[in-house]
């Protein structure tokens, strides 16, 4: 399918501050796409820049293959979701989802289908003559996501549309979101700086930091081969190590000064129950912390300490105790590349694994 | 034990200066006017040149209020929506009329317009008289309340951000469906309390009208100019039962002012915890925490 969005070397700054320093990226018809990055990293200036609520200051905006830049906000046909929802607080909700529709001059019996088939699909019903300010943050955003959807735009952005909302219910708002959207089949474009979030949700990954796009691309392909040390150091429960030739199997390589650790890299034995003795090493398991499906432990290997996991299936450890360890895989970081390590000891021949 | 002998003594020493200084002149200005009765009170407020100046009075008011209102709504919505060169120093200017003597910004009106004013060549052709008559005693009474409203509403602006005139936008509202829709709802009693602090200042505005009006009895007097003119002739109970339609008018103006504030901050309240506890607290936390949250759970 074609591009449906499409930024080009846009530039924005901010009274000497670059918000946006040569942003590029396009999004997919029908995609959902999610901005991630550090708070500050100039993801919501992206998205109201492609709202037309901004004005870059270089670089072109495209919208379904048209040059939007000299569009104003209201001619887009864009949805948008704000960060705090921005619900009309002297309407009721029955009114802020009617409003886009008003606007267009619909007939009232046409608005009132509508609103009803929205609080349907939002699971709004009886709420329609309730003020913002009575409502949880759930339910606010689902007024606000109706609002948006309402006038029926080809494109929808969302900003952080869940970072007010408390863990639990973020979760089940994201699969109904997903699924929503997805019945929907508008293409849709969300801000957030929840790895996790953009991981779980969107189909592809935009990954910004200081203003600049560092990777984008599907999340398994920028969770498993992170372009830039930042989205390596960014994505995953990554931890940054700068002596990693003392891990073993992992001989240094010039050009590359640290490496990124993350918990799944590490495979932790008890002593005596090693599968590749030749490339196991021993380290301690200092803290262990249960994490109900699994168990985090605080491991020092070779003078480093990093976050492991261990399975709760596996026979226990006690805290303080030496155990055997093997590190698969390394994020291996240069001055601007990343490369993945395997272990080298692994594919030797070992008469024991194989 | 010291803190209560402290805080009775303040409040003591408060209520005290308050009825010495605002309660007794009041009441005297009400025993004052029924001196001599009540013929004598009713005659004074039912006098020609007395009703005259009411009638002048309230006109002032009631066309320099709407003309603040308006400019204030303008000035207000300029300076918390746009960013511009000279903001500050615009926000700075529409602040001097706080900082004028009344009395000063009447002689400039008399400067400009005047017979010997920079604009005299120019109203003279027009065959238009400012100084000494209505328009002037308007000029004056604006310039003097000019900052009231906008005052009122610029904090109440600058609050409530623009994320929901934002939204509306994006919908595709019209900038007078955006006013009236969503902002006008937000900050009526703010303007509201703006206009009746405007229009009180208005009706008991003195000296700059004093400047530019002239004292022509029946014509360009005020209330409070005629209040004068009758203390100036010794006419002390007729003086004093004037000052009390003055008086009376502030009274309700007071009352007016306290509905709105009560009302006001019902539904500003309400609006102000909402966004502090649930949005903006929640979410700076969760911004704070949140760079790394996915990954320290
Ligand atoms: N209207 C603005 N005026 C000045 N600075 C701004 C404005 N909007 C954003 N910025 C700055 O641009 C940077 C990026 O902001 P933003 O796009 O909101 O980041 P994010 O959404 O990734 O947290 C921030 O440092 C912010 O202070
Ligand atoms: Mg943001």
């Amino acid at each position: 399918m074609s591009d449906h969005v499409r930024l080009e070397g846009i530039n924005k700054t901010f009274g000497g501050f670059k918000a946006s320093d040569g942003v590029s990226f396009s999004i997919k018809e029908g995609d959902l796409a999610g901005l991630l990055g550090p708070s500050g990293s100039g993801k919501t200036t992206i998205l109201r820049m492609i709202a037309g609520l901004e004005r870059p200051d270089s670089g072109d905006i495209y919208i379904a293959d048209k040059r939007v830049n000299d569009i104003p906000a209201g001619k887009r046909g864009i949805g948008f979701v704000f960060q705090n929802y921005a619900l009309f607080r002297y309407m009721t909700v029955g009114d802020n989802i009617a409003f886009g529709l008003e606007i267009q001059k619909k007939s009232k019996a046409f608005i009132k289908e509508r609103v009803e088939r929205l609080t349907k699909i939002t699971g709004l019903d009886g709420l329609l003559s309730r003020f913002p300010e009575e409502l949880s943050g759930g339910q606010k955003q689902r007024v606000a996501f109706a609002r948006a959807i309402a006038p029926e735009p080809r494109l929808l952005l969302l900003d952080e549309p869940f970072a007010a909302i408390d863990a639990k219910v973020r979760k089940e708002l994201r699969t109904w979101l997903r699924n929503t959207i997805s019945e929907l089949g508008i293409t849709c474009v969300f801000v957030t700086h929840d790895q996790e979030e953009a991981v779980e949700v969107a189909d592809n990954i935009i990954v910004t930091n200081r203003g600049k796009v560092e990777q984008s691309g599907p999340p398994s392909a920028v969770y498993q081969n992170p372009a830039t040390p930042f989205a390596a150091e960014f994505i995953g429960q990554s931890e940054v190590i700068t002596e990693y030739e003392r891990l073993r199997g992992f001989p240094k390589i010039s050009g590359f000064q640290s490496a990124v650790i993350r918990p799944e890299f590490i495979e932790i034995r008890k002593v005596g129950r090693e599968e590749r003795p030749n490339a196991s090493q021993s380290g301690v398991a200092e803290n262990i912390y249960f994490r109900g499906d699994r168990l985090e432990i605080d491991l020092l290997i070779a003078g480093m300490r990093v976050t492991a996991k261990y399975s709760m299936d596996a026979e226990s450890l006690s805290p303080g105790e030496t155990v055997s360890v093997v590190v698969n895989r390394l994020l291996l970081l240069g001055e601007k590349t990343v490369t993945a390590q395997e272990n080298s000891l692994l594919n030797d021949a070992n008469p024991i694994y194989i | 034990m010291v803190d209560k002998i402290v805080k009775c003594f303040l409040i003591v020493i408060a209520c005290a200066f308050a009825l010495l200084m605002l309660g007794l002149p009041l009441a005297a200005v009400a025993t004052y006017a029924l001196r001599e009765g009540y013929g004598v009170f009713i005659a004074a407020i039912t006098d020609p040149y007395a009703l005259s100046a009411l009638r002048l009075t309230l006109l002032t008011t009631v066309i320099s209020v709407s003309v603040n209102t308006v400019f204030g709504l303008f000035a207000a919505w300029a300076l918390t929506r746009f960013s511009f060169k000279g903001r500050s120093l615009l926000t700075t200017v529409m602040d001097i009329p706080f900082a004028v003597s009344p009395v000063i910004a009447g002689l400039v009106f008399i400067l400009v317009f005047g017979r010997i004013g920079w604009a005299a060549p120019v109203l003279s052709f027009l065959n238009l008289k400012i100084v000494f008559a209505l328009p002037g005693i308007v000029l004056a009474t604006i310039f003097v309340t000019f900052p009231f409203v906008s005052r009122e509403l610029i904090p109440v602006l600058n609050a409530r951000g623009v994320a929901e005139e934002e939204a509306a936008a994006l919908m595709g509202a019209s900038g007078w469906k955006i006013f009236f829709r969503i902002t006008l709802p937000h900050i009526k009693w703010a303007l509201m309390y703006g206009v009746i602090l405007c229009s009180a200042r208005a009706l008991g505005e003195f000296g700059a009208v004093s400047v530019v009006s002239g004292h022509l009895r029946g014509k360009t007097n005020t209330l409070p100019l005629h209040v004068e003119v009758l203390f100036g002739e010794f006419h002390l109970t007729a003086a004093f039962a004037v000052s009390s339609i003055l008086m009376l008018i502030a009274i309700l103006t007071l009352i007016l002012k306290t509905v709105v504030e009560v009302k006001g901050k019902k539904e500003g309240a309400s609006a102000i915890v909402e966004l502090k506890g649930k949005n903006e607290g929640a979410n700076a936390i969760v911004e704070l925490n949140g760079i790394k949250e996915g990954s320290s759970v």
